[in-house]
Order: C-alpha cells, then structure tokens, then sequence
C-alpha cells in the first residue's frame, strides 16, 4: 500500500480511535463538557446556566450550575495536559433547594446555596462544628455571603477543618437589601426553632 | 552460493533519500530485489561475476534511482505519515483497556440472569415490558412479581450506548408504591450491574396485595408509573 492511501486510513482512523478513547474513558476537551456529560449521566440537566467555577489547591475545579431553581455540583479535573475528566473522590452532583434558603457545605471548606425569594441580598449562616463524641459543645462559626441576581451565594468558612470533625449548618438567615431578617430557617441565637422560615410553634404548651 | 555485495550501490542510492526513518526499508527491499535477480541468473547458468555485474546493469544508475526514490519518500509526507502512525499506535494502545472492559462487561451481561426469589410462593406477576429512553439510556421494565411475604420486585434492565456523550453511571432505579389511601411507606434494597447495559432487582417490603401503583423513578425527575391492578397473572392459575 502506498504511502498517500495509509495517510488516508489513518486520517480516518485516529479520530475514531479519538473519540472511542475519550468517550470510553470519560475524557473531555473541556471542563464544561465533563460538567454537562456528568449531569447527562447522571438524568438531570444540562443547566440552564453556570453560576461559578472554583479553582481547587490541589488541581481542578468545582463548577456549580443551576437546574429547574436547584444547584448542580460537580468537580472535574485535568487529564494528559489538554483534557479534563472528572475529578477523583465522588461527586455531589445534583443538590436539591426546596427550602427558599438552601445552603451546603462543600469539600474545602465551602458553603453554597440558593435562595429563591427575590427580595433576599444576603444570608448569615452559623456554622457548628467540633470533634465526634463531643457534640454536645461545638464550636460556632458564623459568616454572612453576598447573594447574586441568580440567587446563589458562596462563601469558605474555613480551610483548616479536619476530615474527622462534624460540621453542619445550625441556622440560617435571609436578609434583604436594608438588613432586615426577612427568612429563618434552623435554631435561632434566641432558641427559637425555625423551619423555611416558618416558626414552629412549642406544642407542649 | 556467495551472494554478492551490494553495499556501495545501495549506500549510493540511499544519499539520496532524505526521509532518513525510510532508509531501513528501502535498504531491505532492495537488497532483496537484488538477490532474487541474482539467484535468477545464477540458476540459469550464468557465471557469478556475470550475474552480479547483470543485475547491476538492470537496476541503473544509483544515482537516478536514488532521486526517483527521494521523490517516492518525500521528507514532508513522511514526516506526517510517521507521526500519524505513531499517534495511530498510541490509540490503539489506549483504546485496549477500555474496549476489554465494554467487551468483558458486554460478555458477562449476555450470561447474567435474575435471581429467583426462593424464601417466599409468588401471588402474581406482571408482564411490563415497558421501555423509555431517559436521556442517552434505554430504562427496560421487564416484570413485576409479587410474594407472599409481601415483597414486590420489580426486574429490569437498563443500555446505555458507550459511546454516547456522557460519562456512565450504573444508576438503579427508585420505586415508590401506592395504594388508594395512597403513598406507601416500604423499606427495600436490591441490586444493578453494569454501566453500559446491565441488570437489576429491586426488592419493596411489606406491600399490601392491593397497590394500586408503582412509581418508577429513574434520575432526578424521571418517573415511570406502572397500573398494578393489569395484567396480574396469578401464581394458582397459571
């Protein structure tokens, strides 16, 4: 065979063998193709808009779309230099905010969520957090994050939390464009349970 | 017989091929050529000196032929042609892995078959035969049995093509059951192989004969009900 009909064949050839490879390993020109692909798989999406993509330490990056008024999380990383994949470690993928404020901590340190009431600017969240076994005393952490005109918010509340220490969100606070608590939802600094911004009456009493 | 020594004629004509990565093969085919004539003539009954000096003649002038072969093996084209074939190499080399494991999966699916419940008399089974494509996967709902320890299962299967565009999950299905005061509460558990195409059961515990309705859920918002009053076909008459 000569040489002009092999360079024929493998002009046909490699990109197939492109594809097949990249398609059978999960490879991606790009790191919102691996976040779409995720999603396909996964029978939800594609989000309608990507809200933030958050560069990791280590590599990758955490991109955080939005789906039917819900958070769509995955991380993806690089592969050989000029692909991406996703990243090893799990996914949190899809995030269901049914509450009006939905807030999540993340992998790092992060706090993310949704807030769906237009009139909410800000959220104040307390964070609880401390050692297995001594949960009756955690530490409290408390951070308050801008929200966008697509309702999401982001925030870290601290990088140097430990993998074997609990950590959850106590309390959340909405608050609008002057400051004023317009939505609760948790245990408020005053003991008063708040469920989506409801006040569970003491039925005790 | 001693076969003669080409190495000056074929040095000759090889200074002029540039695409030196060519020069092995040309090299080769030549001396080969040479020898076939040589023994040609030799087996004739031609003297050996006389051989070697005629195959000489037929071939030409090395330096003709060595020009027509550097056109032959053009430095670009071969270029190209190595460094495509080298790329072609390395697919092949990283598509192994991966097509072993769709081939080994593909093999061991075609054997896989659904567990028989063994602790419990079927009541009745329903022939689904259900089939939907939620996004790039084929959902198959094959039957729905029902025992007498108040468990329903529900076998099915899903494909999902490889090579479609997202990165495959071997996902199970939810189910939800109701009956006319509607939702019911069951615990279950249940199994599902396969990322390309694979099987699975799904078991619900404590249902009541008379559900109305099993809610197939499959993804985030994807659901598949199935009227459980048709098509029963009861364990006693068949």
């Amino acid at each position: 065979m000569n040489r002009k009909k092999e360079l024929i064949i493998f002009v046909i050839l490699i990109p197939l063998l492109l594809l097949s490879f990249m398609r059978l390993g999960g490879y991606y020109f790009s790191a919102e193709d691996v976040f779409y692909a995720c999603e396909k798989g996964l029978h939800y999406g594609p989000s309608e808009k990507i809200l933030a993509e958050y560069e990791f330490e280590d590599s990758g990056k955490l991109i955080v779309g939005k789906w039917k008024e819900n958070l769509s999380a995955i991380s993806v990383d690089r592969a050989f230099g000029v692909l991406w994949k996703l990243k090893s470690g799990g996914i949190t993928g899809f995030i269901s905010c049914e509450k009006v404020v939905t807030a999540n901590i993340f992998r790092g340190g992060k706090v993310m969520g949704l807030a769906s009431q237009k009139e909410i600017r800000e959220v104040y969240c307390r964070i609880e957090y401390g050692d297995y076994g001594n949960d009756e005393n955690p530490s409290i952490q408390e951070m308050t994050m801008t929200v966008d005109q697509d309702g999401f918010f982001y925030g870290i509340w601290s990088t140097q939390i430990q993998d074997d220490t609990f950590q959850y969100i106590a309390y959340i606070e909405g608050r609008n464009a002057y400051g004023e608590v317009i939505y609760r939802d948790g245990m408020s600094p005053e003991g008063k349970p708040y469920l989506d911004g409801v006040l569970i009456e003491n039925t005790e009493n | 017989m001693r076969v003669p020594d080409w190495e000056e004629y074929l040095k000759q004509i090889l200074s002029h091929v540039k695409f030196k990565y060519d020069h092995n093969h040309i090299y080769f085919e030549l001396k080969n050529h040479m020898e076939d004539r040589y023994d040609e003539f030799v087996s004739e009954g031609m003297e050996e000196e006389q051989a070697r000096e005629t195959v000489l003649a037929c071939m030409g002038d090395a330096d003709e032929i060595g020009e027509e072969l550097n056109k032959a093996h053009s430095p670009f084209l071969g270029w190209i042609w190595r460094v495509l074939k080298d790329a072609l190499i390395l697919l092949v080399i990283l598509n192994f892995l991966p097509a072993l494991s769709l081939i080994t999966s593909g093999f061991i699916s075609v054997f896989e078959s659904y567990d028989e419940k063994s602790d419990s008399l079927l009541v009745y089974s329903i022939d689904v035969g259900y089939r939907e494509k939620i996004y790039d996967t084929t959902v198959i709902i094959d039957k729905i049995l029902y025992y007498e320890d108040h468990t329903l299962e529900v076998r099915y299967a899903t494909w999902t093509n490889p090579f479609s565009d997202s990165i495959k999950w071997s996902s199970s299905i939810g189910v939800t059951i109701y009956d006319e005061q509607g939702k019911i509460q069951a615990n279950g558990n249940g199994w599902k192989s396969g990322s390309y195409y694979g099987r699975g059961q799904k078991y619900c515990e404590n249902i009541p004969l008379d559900a109305t309705k099993a809610v197939i859920s499959y993804g985030i918002e994807n659901e598949i009900p199935i009227d459980l009053k048709e098509g029963r076909v009861m364990a006693n008459e068949s």
